[in-house]
């Protein structure tokens, strides 16, 4: 599946490989694996890189407030999205840990728990 | 391991092996560092629940964490959760002082006498802190503070990583059976390391200048150079984050748990 312009210019995908690039020295060759599973993602959720961050924020008289209902909605589209991945253990869990990047380097603080744990392994 | 060196090598480590246990006297010994402890009016107003994290159901581990303290919470084989207790101050009626007059601590060449603790200490100034909230609030945090920092200094000294961390008191409460006038502090993480020891370097700290006076506010503290010498010499002065390797060492700890860079 093609990446179109149109996704790579959204402003948080631009953000999230900026931000990459600095703390990972991820250079622009490495990106595509990293948007393939963007883009995959979002289609599994049906919704644009932009909108998913927007969703996750809330605007309050304090200033910008992280919407945690969203916030949990969408760490929980990542786990259902990531087991539904072909492959092995690993595949899947590469494809949550990408996006779950996208996401925090957007100012979205999300934790998941140790991925290989043995009862995650089973569940 | 000497006193600097500790001092100098303490980080906050929050990649630990996860399924590597601590050994029970470890824990006992951080423990026994905490309990000796300075503390005001010789009250020892800290207490500890220890909490082995695969002895919790997979639910009650998961109601303990904050959205920032998941991750530590779910590495770390071992927890110690730290309360005040904010009675005991009341309790002690000002014995906890006669204690030290009777073992010889506090003495008359320093004016300690049974009865001014009985007549004017206990009435004029423990009491009344037992029922100033935030005064309270401030001696017991203060003084935790100083117990919990030497457990801590000693998890280093057993050569196990460590650090402290935020928790759901509520859940902690009714999973813990935590008595309601304990006040909740921090939950100490503690494991082996899955880190490098120096865990990306010595955490930037404010210019010396800028936290010390001398005399008065507005006279900084002179730094001597031959001091900072010896002190790195010790090695309690080590290198500063960030260390070159640092973020290829980040790199290959997220990978290994499958966490996002």
């Amino acid at each position: 599946m093609e990446v179109s312009d149109a996704f790579i210019r959204q402003r948080t995908v631009h953000t999230w490989l900026a931000h990459l690039q600095r703390q990972t020295q991820l250079a622009p060759p490495g990106h595509q694996e990293h948007l393939h599973i963007l883009a995959a993602f979002c289609a599994y959720v049906g919704q644009a890189p932009d909108a998913i961050i927007a969703a996750c924020f809330r605007d309050t008289p304090e200033g910008k407030m992280i919407h945690s209902r969203n916030r949990q909605h969408y760490a929980a589209q990542i786990d259902a999205f990531q087991r539904q991945v072909a492959g092995d253990r690993r595949q899947q869990v590469q494809s949550g840990r990408v996006v779950r990047s996208f996401l925090i380097h957007n100012g979205i603080m999300l934790q998941t728990g140790w991925q290989y744990r043995p009862q995650r392994e089973q569940a | 391991m000497e006193f600097k060196e500790v001092i100098g090598r303490r980080r906050s480590i929050r990649y630990f092996v996860p399924y590597r246990p601590v050994e029970r006297e470890k824990i006992q010994t951080i423990l026994e560092a905490a309990r000796l402890a300075s503390c005001a009016v010789n009250a020892t107003f800290l207490r500890a629940i220890v909490v082995q994290r695969d002895d919790l159901a997979p639910e009650v581990l998961e109601g303990l964490q904050t959205p920032v303290s998941a991750l530590n919470l779910e590495l770390a084989p071992v927890h110690i959760y730290f309360y005040g207790d904010m009675q005991t101050l009341r309790e002690s009626r000002g014995n906890t002082l006669k204690e030290l007059i009777e073992v010889g601590a506090l003495n008359p060449s320093h004016g300690w006498s049974r009865a001014f603790v009985d007549e004017v200490v206990w009435k004029q100034v423990i009491e009344p802190l037992t029922k100033d909230p935030l005064k309270l609030v401030g001696a017991v945090a203060v003084d935790c503070g100083v117990a919990i920092c030497q457990a801590l200094l000693t998890a280093f000294d057993e050569g196990l990583g460590a650090c402290l961390s935020a928790f759901e008191p509520q859940r902690a409460q009714a999973a813990f059976g935590v008595p309601a006038h304990w006040m909740p502090l921090y939950a100490m993480l503690l494991g082996y390391p899955a880190e490098s020891w120096e865990a990306g370097g010595q955490r930037p700290r404010p210019p010396f200048g800028e936290l010390y006076f001398e005399g008065h506010y507005g006279q900084p503290w002179r730094r001597d150079p031959d001091v900072v010498a010896r002190l790195k010499a010790a090695k309690m002065l080590q290198e500063p984050a960030p260390l070159s390797w640092r973020q290829e060492e980040i790199k290959t700890l997220a990978r290994a748990f499958g966490l996002p860079e």
